[in-house]
């Protein structure tokens, strides 16, 4: 293929060349384009830190090394990663079974709710149990949560995507209300939960950083999730319906059923990223619990383009990203509100730079045709 | 598609790490130099080789006189015209006063103050203060992992040797407040507005009815309370309920709440009292003074006992008129002399501790 295109290159239009080029080196670029978008979210990052009037070349060594460069940040970054994973592959489940689940937010805090009544109030049992106990109680919770959207769409056919988004706010509420009275330790000065007892706690499985089991629980549900998806016939009805409906249907396949199961589990593996961010490294329901990870989850499914490899390490850089953008404040004194802007700016390129690498893979592919 | 895209996300982390490899390693070729006369300990007390390397340049110059590390925490922006803004203002004075070096990180949620916390003290600063109340319990928790390291937390509990709490009393500036209220008023009636019932919210309410009880013997108070910081048009609506009913001094005590109830007062030209900080601009006929609480010496106290070596670790203080947390902020023209030397007299009666502290369970009148 590559001599036939050398050969043929200087008597083809330039046009020509330049898809054959492509067709030829898809990797190169398509490797090429993702560093210049990094660079590039960086560069306008950079040139805006410098009009802060602070050093860009420091702040950004600091957001490297604020997230890898020690031990502790190493530990903070792959903390933060295990709950952006469980709910990247919530969202990444119901978009493979055909339905939009924006609501991983509430269902991670419900998981965090169901945790918090086995960890905190249920005394007397075996640490292996009740963190078994407690982890359960987190994905019935993020389960049921998320079958309330589930009810909703198969009996009423309403749109789940403005009822999961929607119960995002209930939850958030409710957690609210919950905090200021019924799981609020009478003794406390403050609005938090109860905290969970020693035997409810996860592991650290990295001293001197906050890193938990949940990480390697969370890399085993990756595989588990993938495995159901790709190799199990529910996992292959979800699939088919999620692809098209109607062909499902006509192929036999039990609709309600594969929808029940996906929703199950959509809600239940956010659910079940609340129960490890509340047994790993927070103990208890604080006011904002998930400082947002059921929303970046989305942008880590998407980024990743909902295949394993891909999640994890979207669900790595956002969590670079959240860590790394702390050691920029800290570290280089970088202004908060500038953060969120270049942290816009990284995820902006990321998305544009994969946009970019499909649409010349799709006009290389059409060229070959 | 698939394998293009996912090589493209496993080069885009690749090229992270390829373009960050030179920026993490870099500093470490100079630390050594700079480390190793200076101190000798950190490479015996960290097993991990690569760590202090990695993290230390932060200290650029050790060559000279070490200054005081002092870190900051926030949970809001330290632009907030308020509690946070006051906060971080001190904490710029002192690094001019004492060339301390100083770091600060804000809008930090109750989620990540644990991580927050511990990089701080990871990267040995000397003093890590949060400035937030919800980040007492994570102070403590932290504090014992770091013994070599000191805490302050604007907080109710000092629960390790190394942490110190400081706190305000929270009713001894309403009560100077009450004393001018109990002096200006005619009708006998305060209307004060509070975000809630809490204990300290019945203790400042008590502080004004013991303030206004010294001047005034049929003083009566009608409290009201909004449910939320951030309701201004219902702390509004209250206060216009109460001026109604016959009040005619508001004071109010709930968060942006205070501006809503100011503003009622305006509308009826009743006199006000505004709180946390001076208040005057929003109606400088009516507002007569404002139970100010200076955030910010909190920190200087903190940084100022650090130098001085005269703060006790693992204590909390609770403060107000006699530290300078608590006072009235200027009065405006309506307010008479013999009311300021009341003020006066009140402020040095408490000063003297001989003012009790209001009781936080019911109301005193009941």
């Amino acid at each position: 293929m590559s001599e036939l295109s050398n050969t043929s290159n200087t008597s083809l239009p330039i046009k020509e060349r330049i898809i054959l080029f492509a067709r030829n080196n898809m990797g190169l670029i398509s490797t090429s384009i993702s560093i210049l978008a990094i660079g590039l979210a960086l560069l306008i990052g950079g040139i805006l830190i410098a009009i802060a009037g602070i050093n860009p070349w420091e702040a950004i060594t600091y957001l490297i090394k604020g997230s890898f460069g020690n031990r502790y940040g190493f530990g903070e970054t792959l903390t933060r990663f295990v709950p952006l994973l469980f709910c990247s592959l919530s969202f990444a489940i119901a978009h493979k079974s055909g339905f939009f689940n924006v609501g991983a937010e509430g269902q991670l805090l419900m998981g965090a709710v169901g945790a918090v009544l086995v960890g905190a109030y249920i005394e007397g049992l075996h640490p292996v149990i009740h963190v078994l106990l407690c982890i359960l109680a987190g994905i019935i919770f993020g389960a049921l949560w998320a079958g309330i959207a589930g009810v909703l769409k198969i009996f009423l056919g309403s749109d789940e995507l403005i009822n999961t988004m929607m119960l995002n706010y209930v939850a958030i509420l409710l957690v609210d209300y919950l905090i200021h009275g019924p799981i609020k330790p009478p003794e406390s000065y403050l609005y938090v939960s109860a905290t969970i007892l020693p035997s409810a706690k996860l592991p650290i499985i990295l001293s001197k950083t906050p890193l938990h089991l949940g990480f390697i629980i969370s890399l085993l549900v990756t595989a588990g999730v993938f495995y159901l998806i790709y190799r199990t016939p529910i996992g292959y009805q979800m699939r088919t319906v999620g692809a098209n409906r109607r062909a499902a249907s006509y192929a036999g396949i039990n609709i309600i059923w594969a929808t029940v199961v996906a929703l199950l589990t959509t809600g239940g593996l956010a659910g079940m990223g609340g129960a490890m961010e509340l047994m790993g490294t927070q103990f208890k329901i604080v006011n904002g619990f998930s400082a947002g990870y059921g929303f970046d989850g989305i942008g880590v499914a998407v980024m990743g383009r909902y295949n394993p490899i891909g999640i994890l390490l979207a669900a790595l850089l956002f969590a670079v990203i959240r860590v790394g953008m702390g050691a920029m404040q800290r570290g280089a004194g970088v202004p908060f509100p500038l953060l969120n802007v270049i942290q816009g700016l990284i995820i902006i390129f990321v998305i544009a730079s994969g946009y970019l690498t499909n649409r010349l893979s799709e006009t290389v592919i059409g060229g070959r045709a | 598609m698939k394998k293009f895209s996912l090589l493209m996300t496993f080069v885009l982390l690749v090229g992270m790490l390829a373009a960050c490899a030179p920026a993490a390693e870099a500093p470490v070729v100079e630390e050594p130099a700079v480390e190793e006369p200076v101190v000798e300990e950190p490479a015996a007390e960290e097993p991990a080789a690569e760590e202090p390397a990695a993290e230390e340049p932060v200290v650029e110059e050790p060559a000279e006189e070490e200054p005081l590390r002092v870190a900051m925490i926030f949970n809001t922006t330290i632009k907030d015209g308020g509690y946070a803004q006051a906060g971080y203002e001190a904490l710029m004075a002192l690094k001019e006063k004492y060339n301390l070096e100083v770091s600060i990180q804000e809008s930090v949620g109750d989620a990540t103050v644990k991580d927050v916390l511990r990089s701080y003290a990871a990267d040995e600063y000397d003093l890590v203060y949060a400035h937030e109340l919800y980040f007492t319990d994570a102070v403590n928790e932290v504090a014992p992992e770091f013994p070599d390291v000191k805490f302050g937390v604007t907080g109710y509990m000092a629960g390790s040797p190394n942490v110190v709490a400081l706190d305000a009393t929270n009713w001894q500036g309403v009560y100077l407040a009450g004393v001018v209220a109990g002096m200006m008023t005619k009708t006998n009636k305060i209307a004060m507005v509070t975000v809630s019932q809490s204990p300290i919210a019945l203790t400042m309410v008590n502080a004004m009815y013991m303030g206004a009880l010294t001047q005034n013997p049929d003083i009566e108070i009608l409290h009201l309370f909004t449910g939320s910081f951030d309701d201004v048009v219902k702390a509004k609506e209250m206060a216009t309920a109460a001026i109604k009913d016959g009040a005619d001094i508001v004071y109010a005590n709930a968060g942006m709440g205070t501006v809503g109830a100011i503003e009622a007062a305006k509308e009826n030209n009743t006199f006000a009292i505004g709180s946390s900080v001076d208040r005057n601009s929003l109606a400088p006929e009516l507002v007569l003074t404002s139970n100010i609480l200076d955030s910010g010496r909190y920190i200087t106290i903190a940084v100022e006992g650090m130098i001085n070596g005269d703060l006790e670790w693992g204590k909390v203080y609770v403060m107000g008129v006699k530290e300078g947390v608590e006072f009235l902020a200027p009065f405006n023209n309506a307010v008479p002399q013999e009311v300021k030397d009341a003020v006066e007299k009140a402020t040095q009666d408490m000063i003297d501790g001989k003012v009790e502290t209001p009781p936080s369970d019911k109301y005193m009148w009941e």
